[in-house]
């Protein structure tokens, strides 16, 4: 695949659709894109075309939900770091 | 990460995912956390002359062997975007919805914009204030340009 000629923000939306994830995940994940500076961008773009899709959808599912938790930060509820440990039981044997 | 991992996860065998998993997420912790951050406001785009649609708009999907394809019109079709003497910008809030709006002042914003038509410019307004966008020359895709700077206009006079 010539994936490598495309821009890293079609890139990773090029990947994530390949890989399932609806327009609400590839939305969230495309806004901490845009929210990332320039060698963040290319990391994220890189991880998402060579890491593990099972990870990559894990880590988009969760995202809101911590991206939730640091605005409220320490008004209740979970923590982001509660959030990404129980997600991270699933991968768990 | 700031609130502090346990470091209790293991390192070998099947917890390889989990490790992984972690460490992407406290990477985009980081990222996120990063935004608190930041001084610099996010440009805002001035009153749009029209409001098109509040709908969520997938972004324009664009692989290698589609460039220039009709799938460009039919996008634009699909989503009631018209192409005239105008610019679109996305932008995404929250991760949840995107916001469409014709671009109000393309000589303000130094964008360049041919009143031809099938020539157009589709602008992506990043939440960091910077663009990116895609040019078609008679509805064949031309290119993918990004600004280089925070509020610095994409820079499109080899386009002209």
């Amino acid at each position: 695949m010539a994936l490598d000629i495309l821009d890293p923000r079609v890139r990773i939306i090029v990947t994530l659709r390949r890989n399932g994830h609806d327009n609400d995940e590839i939305s969230s994940f495309m806004s901490l894109f845009d929210t990332a500076e320039r060698a963040q961008q290319e990391r994220l773009s890189q991880l998402v075309t060579v890491e593990d899709p099972e990870i990559i959808r894990a880590l988009v599912r969760v995202l809101p939900d911590v991206h939730a938790a640091l605005v409220r930060r320490g008004a209740g509820g979970k923590t982001a770091k509660e959030i990404i440990e129980e997600a991270a039981l699933q991968f768990t044997k | 990460m700031r609130e502090g991992f346990s470091g209790t996860i293991e390192s070998e065998g099947g917890a390889g995912r989990r490790e992984r998993f972690v460490a992407l997420a406290r990477f985009a912790v980081g990222i996120l956390e990063s935004i608190s951050r930041r001084t610099q406001p996010i440009v805002e785009p001035v009153a749009p002359k029209a409001s098109v649609d509040a709908r969520l708009v997938p972004l324009l999907d664009l692989s290698p062997g589609e460039l220039g394809s009709p799938k460009i019109a039919t996008y634009c079709a699909d989503h009631g975007i018209e192409f005239s003497n105008q610019a679109l910008s996305f932008r995404l809030f929250d991760g949840k919805r995107a916001e469409m709006s014709i671009g109000p002042s393309l000589e303000t914003a130094n964008f360049f914009f041919k009143n031809e038509d099938k020539n157009m410019l589709v602008v992506f307004s990043r939440l960091d204030g910077g663009y990116q966008s895609l040019s078609f020359v008679d509805g064949i895709f031309d290119g993918l340009y990004d600004s280089d700077e925070i509020g610095k206009p994409v820079p499109f006079q080899s386009f002209v």
